[in-house]
């Protein structure tokens, strides 16, 4: 029973560090990226992938109650709506005309 | 070194006497909430102001569950991101939209150095505030009135709920004359817009 | 004992540990405004409060899980809704002038 909850803490604590190295990576990609699209794509895999991980940890450390089963939902609404969010605002760009950036352009 | 890292984690028992401290967590939000404040006040362009205020929202309902008032922070999600976002946003379809250049609005020095010195001027009284969960505030130093109020609110309005009871019995007056200014408020739209109804 | 109150290292429990990974959340966040408030295209700001958005969904979950309220996670619940909501209502608005909803 020790063990298990060593391990827990321990599982907690690698996911929450997850979570916030896969933030770190969507809010280095939406700042540093080249334009709209690029930024699309950081912000639907990388931080999707962040606050999985997050949400995860906070899954682990409420555990068995209705709060956990709840993160869980949330964890997987989150999967489902932040690669459409991302992918409406892509599509919303190239109605509006926004060429997708290619080598050699400036940054934007 | 003890206070750099009682700074840095804070204390999670409201009883402690660290609670005054300010918090990583707090402090953190609080400069997110005032730099999306700021970038709001600035933007030159009205929709990115629309945009950025939903941001500052976020940071204000993430700061009202630290606080630990859930119902604030549930009313900041659904009035201040949701109504209003989608409020102004309406406008703004009903109207046009002009383009800038610039991101920023440029700033009246004298303006804003007199807001400045308004600020310091208010941020005087804070001394005189209570810290959070202080022993000293009058909820706790006074406690014959919170007992007075719990025991003696059915027996004199016959509420159950105490704080509607406050509210609506207690400060009835109040509560009226704020529902006065809030129908005021919409007499007048109906005056600018020559209208009757809102329809 | 919950997992919250487990001792980590030197006195320090993991709801401690979860605080402050709320805070480097609430940093990252503070990162992303750069990418709102510059844009420079509306759809630039959208996608930064999309993420920041989820971001504070995030935070406002691990809050709930560090200070034992477990009734908090309603109000992430409630962001996340709101927060997928705003991205396409504002990005149909920059599209469809007029057309919002």
């Amino acid at each position: 029973m020790e063990a298990l909850g060593t391990a827990r803490v321990a599982l907690v604590v690698a996911f929450t560090l997850l979570g916030l190295f896969f933030t770190f990576v969507s809010m280095t990609g939406v700042l540093r990226l080249p334009d709209v699209y690029s930024r699309a794509h950081t912000a639907s895999q990388a931080d999707t992938l962040g606050a999985g991980f997050g949400l995860a940890a906070v899954a682990l450390t409420i555990g068995w109650e209705a709060a956990g089963i709840k993160s869980v939902l949330l964890l997987f609404f989150i999967f489902v709506t932040n690669p459409t969010a991302a992918h409406a605002i892509a599509r919303a760009a190239f109605e509006e005309g926004t060429v997708p950036w290619t080598e050699g352009d400036e940054r934007r | 070194m003890t206070g750099a890292l009682a700074l840095a984690t804070g204390s999670l028992t409201p009883a402690s006497p660290v609670v005054a401290q300010v918090t990583a967590v707090e402090a953190s939000l609080l400069a997110f909430v005032v730099l999306t404040a700021l970038a709001t006040a600035l933007a030159r362009d009205v929709l990115a102001a629309v945009i950025v205020f939903g941001a500052y929202s976020l940071g204000m309902a993430a700061l009202y569950t630290f606080y630990r008032a859930p119902d604030v922070a549930l009313t900041e999600a659904a009035i201040s991101a949701g109504v209003t976002t989608v409020l102004l946003l309406l406008t703004l379809a009903k109207t046009t939209r002009i383009d800038h250049d610039s991101v920023f609005e440029s700033v009246n020095l004298p303006a804003a150095s007199a807001a400045g010195f308004l600020f310091a001027g208010l941020l005087l009284t804070m001394g005189d505030i209570p810290a959070i969960g202080s022993p000293d505030a009058p909820v706790w130093s006074n406690p014959d009135v919170t007992q007075w109020y719990l025991t003696e609110t059915y027996a004199q309005t016959h509420v159950e709920n105490t704080v509607m009871a406050v509210l609506a019995a207690f400060r009835g007056f109040d509560t009226f004359g704020e529902a006065i200014v809030v129908f005021a408020g919409g007499i007048a739209a109906l005056i600018v817009l020559h209208r009757e109804v809102f329809a | 004992m919950s997992v919250v109150d487990a001792a980590l290292v030197a006195g320090y429990t993991v709801g401690d540990f979860l605080l402050l990974a709320a805070a480097g959340f609430t940093v990252l966040a503070i990162g992303m405004l750069y990418r709102a408030v510059k844009g420079p295209t509306m759809q630039d700001r959208v996608l930064a409060v999309n993420v920041l958005g989820t971001n504070t969904v995030v935070i406002l979950a691990i809050l709930s899980a560090a200070l034992s309220e477990p009734t908090f996670l309603d109000i992430a619940l409630v962001y996340a809704l709101l927060n997928f909501l705003m991205a396409i209502a504002i990005s149909k608005f920059t599209v469809e002038r007029g057309g919002v909803l």
